[in-house]
């Protein structure tokens, strides 16, 4: 392989690794703070764009309006989802598991009825949608967004977590919820802002991904919520680096074996399962071997 | 959900009365009319010549409502019209008896119950869906009443059967057109395949191009490489840039719409040269909405295109279409109209509603429809012009035709 081509798989891979990374993040935000696996992410994440769309095909809207109201109106519905599908089972992790994922079938179950299952395009700004050439290699101006986007947003989420009292709150409650509770920590309130922050990851990640690739559909959430969730898994779930760390390998991972074994390429999918499983086998703290909670009796 | 449970309790009553009803009407109906006039010749029964109804029956079993929706309701349009423009056959009326199957596999079957023994059809026009075809085609052919599926395409609808038939072509005959058009149109020498491996239709159809491609090209060699993917993957860059450095002449990616909006996209983006080729699943509005202008240029075989046919009744039902409907007709409505005209020419032929002399019309049709002279292969499928489409300035835009072997 010569070093242009290698050069281009590079580029692809950094693109797919940072959307996988971004959305990763949602997953492991949640699982730090309640040890709940929020399977319904993916469908925050569908929300959040077929709304976008939705905006910008009825009622006309420019696309920064849409994507705004989609957003918030995807943090609400975050926020309405704990409150009623997940907190009253916070003591049963199985079946918070389980309403878990409910909420996501029904949602996409939803969408099907009332938008039915006919791919739509995504509206986006067309800057997007131009490349930039070096030598024979291709940079679509959309990839260099997505990296953009998803640094400021780990450095920001950094700063928030380490920097302010809601990062401790969060970290606190993360390490020991009912120690927390004596020092005054409301485990409620910081759970629910964590599922702020969850949604509105998914809500960008959103909007960067069906940028990229631009159409949606009930189902668009489905396989980058997987592979996210994998990534988030291998990284070591419940720790930030970790979810970006493992997100972006798992991208990564995903364009370069079709790099080296062209004739691969159907098995990529279940190389990233089998990877799943080797994990939770072997280290299930992830590259970054986070420590599981120990439930006390 | 309850009124559903009782409609379909209901449904399964009037079913079983229906059933006990025509059990005693093969006991006590069909005895009378035998007797008196030649009892020289008793092996010879012929009630079904001198016993043509007032009316003729034609059943339609159609996607209305459920996934299907859209597709069923082309296909209705095109049968309609076709009914104004032939309302009589054998100087009787005919009667278009419409049934909803929900774009169910079960309710297929169960619409296609009802229409031989409720409304006892001489023959029935559609399913347009393959697996709802399949299902129909068990009840029809078992019951001996002839049918005609619309833009079915799968080879099972019709194989082994010998009262179905279909309106349009099968993917082996679609495949070896694509092939035969890139070869000897384009002067294509090398060939990409680009797959959802996780679909039937896309593997089939990719399969079928790559074995004529070989043929045509007489290489054995020319199919230089098959990507595949599954349903519901987005990136497509790093089979692209596989693609990019095999630097093919056509990329043959018979996907579906969505996947195939994304993979012109990328292959643009990586400026990629090589000719973008698909199937008629490309025949889709928001296959142009999703790709943009990195459609342009690429080309599909597909059933139909208004400026495909160039006989004056294709044109004609290119007019009256847009006159009535004020759209453009595609696969959906051309196979509902043809259908409906293949089955009422075969019945002009026949001169009688007896299924064997319905089958026998039809094997043996030579009919001028919509898509020019239309008969059928050993299999029922019918032989038909492939049209390649093209797109141009974002409009699908007639490019050539594929003749049908002769």
């Amino acid at each position: 392989m010569d070093f242009e081509l290698f050069t281009q798989f590079l580029v692809n891979g950094i693109a797919l690794g940072s959307l996988y990374a971004l959305i990763a993040i949602g997953y492991t935000i949640i699982y730090g703070v309640v040890q709940l696996i929020n399977a319904a992410h993916g469908e925050f994440f569908m929300v959040a764009a077929f709304l976008t769309m939705w905006g910008v095909m009825q009622y006309n809207s420019p696309w920064y309006t849409s994507f705004f109201v989609a957003a918030v109106i995807v943090v609400l519905l975050g926020l309405l989802v704990d409150r009623v599908a997940y907190r009253p089972l916070r003591k049963q992790k199985t079946s918070s598991f389980i309403g878990a994922i409910s909420v996501s079938f029904l949602l996409q179950n939803l969408f099907v009825v009332l938008f039915t299952a006919r791919a739509k395009p995504f509206p986006h700004p067309k800057i997007l949608d131009e490349v930039l050439h070096y030598g024979n290699v291709v940079v679509p101006v959309v990839n260099i967004a997505i990296v953009i986007v998803s640094i400021t947003l780990f450095l920001m989420l950094y700063f928030l977590v380490v920097h302010t009292n809601v990062g401790r709150a969060m970290r606190s409650i993360s390490k020991d919820p009912e120690v927390s509770q004596l020092m005054g920590v409301n485990p409620d309130k910081i759970i629910a802002f964590a599922f702020i922050l969850s949604t509105s990851f998914a809500a960008i990640g959103a909007f960067m991904y069906c940028s990229k690739f631009p159409y949606v559909d009930p189902f668009t959430g489905v396989i980058p919520g997987l592979k996210a969730f994998i990534g988030a898994v291998i990284g070591g779930i419940g720790s930030i680096p970790g979810a970006m760390v493992g997100g972006f390998l798992l991208g990564m991972g995903e364009i370069m074996i079709v790099a080296a074994f062209p004739e691969l390429t159907a098995w990529r999918d279940i190389m990233a399962y089998a990877l799943l499983i080797l994990f939770l086998l072997f280290r299930p703290g992830g590259i970054f071997n986070v420590r599981v909670r120990e439930e006390k009796v | 959900m309850n009124r559903n449970k009782l409609a379909l309790a209901f449904a399964s009553l009037l079913l079983t009365l229906v059933l006990l009803l025509s059990a005693c009407a093969t006991q006590t109906g069909t005895q009378p009319p035998a007797p008196a006039q030649t009892e020289a010749q008793p092996v010879e029964q012929k009630p079904a010549e001198g016993a043509l109804p007032d009316v003729i029956k034609i059943g339609v079993n159609e996607t209305m409502t459920g996934w299907g929706a859209a597709y069923g309701d082309m296909t209705w349009k095109g049968v309609q019209l076709a009914h104004e423009q032939k309302p009589e056959v054998l100087g009787k009326k005919v009667e278009v008896v419409l049934v909803d199957n929900k774009s169910e596999k079960s309710e297929a079957a169960l619409a296609a119950q009802r229409l031989v023994e409720v409304e006892k059809v001489a023959a029935v026009v559609g399913v347009n869906s393959s697996s709802m075809s399949m299902a129909q085609n068990e009840v029809l052919e078992k019951a001996k009443v002839v049918s005609m599926a619309t833009a079915a395409t799968n080879p099972l609808v019709t194989q082994g059967k010998r009262y179905a038939f279909r309106a349009a072509f099968i993917d082996p005959f679609q495949g070896d057109a694509g092939a035969k058009f890139a070869v000897e149109e384009l002067g294509a020498k090398t060939a990409v395949l680009l797959v959802d491996i996780a679909l039937d239709y896309p593997v089939g159809l990719a399969n079928y191009f790559r074995q004529s491609f070989i043929k045509y090209t007489e290489d054995e060699k020319a199919v230089l490489a098959f990507f595949s993917f599954q349903t519901g993957d987005r990136d497509f860059t790093a089979q692209l840039t596989q693609i990019k450095s095999l630097n093919p002449d056509i990329v043959f990616a018979p996907d579906e719409y969505a996947e195939l909006g994304a993979i012109l996209q990328q292959a643009k983006q990586l400026g990629i040269t090589a000719q973008f080729l698909a199937g008629d699943s490309a025949d889709v509005p928001e296959l142009v909405q999703i790709a943009g202008e990195n459609a342009e240029g690429f080309m599909y075989t597909a059933q139909f295109h208004p400026d495909a046919f160039t006989n004056p009744e294709s044109k004609q039902f290119v007019d009256a279409f847009r006159a009535k409907y004020g759209i453009d007709p595609e696969t959906f409505s051309v196979t509902g109209y043809d259908g409906y005209m293949l089955m009422l020419d075969a019945i002009e032929r026949a001169g009688s509603l007896d299924s064997d002399k319905l089958y026998e019309a039809l094997v043996a049709t030579a009919f001028t429809g919509a898509r020019g002279l239309t008969k059928f292969d050993a299999n029922h499928n019918a032989i038909l012009g492939v049209p390649v489409i093209e797109i141009k300035d974002g409009k699908k835009t007639f490019r050539y035709i594929v003749q049908p072997p002769q």
